[in-house]
């Protein structure tokens, strides 16, 4: 667990996604079709060639313009997509990504959801217990503890998603739009405040944002793709100012 | 209705765990009637945490086994909670098809099987579970899919929990079949205990079809369809309402290509006639489902990749 650790390596990652023209996989397609399968299969090429290192305690922002592969980027790092042929990616220690209504079974209580979460994000029941109502009074949930989560307002869900997350046991942390405060100015300030004085201490996180105030002020580096290609990884300003050349 | 939800909301768990403890026969909480149905929720969940609780005190905190228990709890509650009848569903279903096939095999065709409803209420339980559970696996992607696409973890937990919310509720109908058992004068002795490895069987077998399933509906949308046709030539194939005999005459590799005819012989010999299992056809059943559990593991875990890709 040295300062300096490497924990996520990644070298000449491509994706490529096959893409059958007609979507429909029946069984009737599939013997009607069994050897123009493969020719008409139409190739998207999300990412391309993509090469960076991350080190424990890094806090890394990734940017692009809609569609460029960002999202794709957290899929793969995180294991739930595999890549093509001859890309490695190698992470070491539990990752978890975060985005706006993570985990969550909108047909379960905030209660059930908390320790669901908590314990796929590592926390044994006694310790969700005893964090359970530090969650709750932190997302202000007080009087809905044990109301189905479809009721609830998406300002709420999202409280609790960060109150969550605050919390949780990862040595990786992806965030999809997710970074800084969420919820009105109020709980913004308040988990802003946590956020940088508790949460980004010693955590490694990858964030993909279209803020780029966030960018500038949380990042270390800075990851730039555009149409599945690298075009920068290196300081947030130089990196930013790149980013804004190409949007205009 | 409306007060019913006012007045939980605000109480503190305390209270109502308080309040639930004192008031409520087992029984009462789970044919509670409708209008009581938002508390039953709470209930029934101190009900099962005063069953379980002392369990889990002396077993190690392990954050596996308790995700697992987690899912199959709430899964259990999805699958009954939100109907009228709750619990009673898993009831009502099965002693409807036994009474079916009690009235054609027992008055409309003669029938010498002994015991004949007990014969058949057993075969029909074990039976459903494994359909049960088999189904399940085409739809726990579906309905997991919040957690896979945001948390790394071990997605066979899925599979486990599902299988073991299933048997939640099987533990209901083992509880009818053996009050009517008893009732029926069945000959329950020591010989019982050897239904233990014909659940775990049941157990390894159903939830390794659930994740072949899981790992064919990525490739083919439609394989309800398949499933539908596997069941069914599990069903007539496997003796769940006649004996066997003929049909392992007639093809007599049956006996080891399907685990079920050999699982549901020595369920019977355990809990409704009270004879010595057939101990070779045991082990080979144990040994089966071990494999089969290990292949699909392997399956699964080979195109896991594709579930965010895929569906």
């Amino acid at each position: 667990m040295s300062e300096n650790e490497t924990i996520i390596r990644v070298k000449n990652l491509s994706k490529t996604f096959h893409i059958r023209e007609e979507s429909v996989k029946s069984i009737r397609h599939l013997i009607l079709n069994l050897r123009r399968l493969r020719s008409k299969q139409h190739r998207i090429q999300a990412l391309q060639d993509i090469n960076f290192e991350v080190k424990r305690g890094e806090v890394i922002g990734i940017i692009g313009r809609n569609g460029s592969g960002k999202s794709t980027l957290l899929n793969l790092i995180m294991g739930s997509l595999k890549p093509d042929k001859g890309s490695t990616i190698e992470t070491s220690g539990r990752i978890i990504r975060m985005a706006l209504g993570m985990g969550f079974d909108p047909n379960l209580s905030a209660r059930h959801n908390i320790y669901v979460n908590g314990s796929i994000l590592g926390l044994t029941f006694k310790k969700i217990g005893s964090i359970f109502y530090d969650i709750i009074d932190f997302a202000d949930l007080n009087d809905f503890i044990d109301t189905p989560l479809k009721f609830y307002s998406s300002g709420m869900r999202s409280r609790l998603a960060f109150a969550i997350a605050v919390h949780a046991q990862a040595d990786i942390f992806l965030m999809d739009e997710f970074f800084g405060g969420v919820g009105d100015a109020n709980f913004q300030a308040k988990s802003k405040k946590v956020f940088e004085s508790a949460f980004l201490d010693k955590r490694t996180i990858l964030f993909v944002s279209h803020g780029l105030k966030n960018i500038v002020d949380f990042s270390d580096k800075v990851l730039l793709i555009d149409r599945g290609k690298q075009l920068a990884f290196g300081p947030p300003k130089e990196v930013v100012k790149q980013y804004q050349k190409l949007m205009k | 209705m409306h007060s019913t939800l006012h007045i939980t909301q605000n109480l503190t768990v305390k209270d109502r765990i308080l309040a639930i403890g004192t008031q409520v026969s087992i029984t009462r909480a789970i044919f509670m009637p409708t209008p009581y149905r938002l508390s039953f929720d709470h209930r029934f969940n101190f009900m099962l945490q005063q069953i379980i609780d002392p369990i889990t005190e002396h077993l190690p905190e392990n954050n596996r086994l308790e995700r697992i228990w987690k899912l199959a709890q709430i899964d259990f509650k999805r699958r009954y909670y939100n109907d009228r009848l709750g619990l009673l569903w898993a009831l009502i279903n099965p002693l409807f098809r036994i009474t079916i096939y009690f009235i054609v095999f027992s008055r409309i065709y003669n029938n010498n099987t002994d015991n004949y409803i007990l014969f058949l209420f057993s075969g029909i339980l074990l039976y459903g579970v494994f359909s049960e559970i088999s189904k399940g696996g085409m739809t726990v992607i579906k309905f997991k899919r919040y957690l896979i696409e945001n948390i790394q973890f071990e997605k066979v937990d899925l599979f486990i929990s599902q299988a073991i919310s299933v048997f939640l509720g099987f533990i209901f109908n083992m509880i009818v079949f053996f009050s009517v058992a008893l009732a029926m004068g069945a000959n329950l002795n020591a010989n019982v205990i050897f239904f233990i490895p014909v659940l775990i069987s049941l157990f390894l077998i159903s939830s390794s079809v659930a994740m072949i399933m899981a790992t064919i509906v990525l490739y083919i949308d439609d394989i309800r369809h398949l499933w539908d046709m596997i069941v069914f030539l599990g069903f007539w194939s496997s003796g769940v309402i006649f004996k066997v005999d003929k049909l392992v005459e007639w093809i007599p590799a049956i006996l080891y290509l399907n685990p079920f005819i050999g699982l549901l012989t020595n369920a019977r010999a355990a809990i409704v006639y009270g004879t010595p299992p057939d101990y070779f056809m045991m082990i080979y059943t144990l040994l089966f489902s071990c494999a089969m559990m290990a292949f699909s593991v392997w399956l699964f875990h080979r195109n896991e990749h594709l579930i965010l890709e895929k569906s």
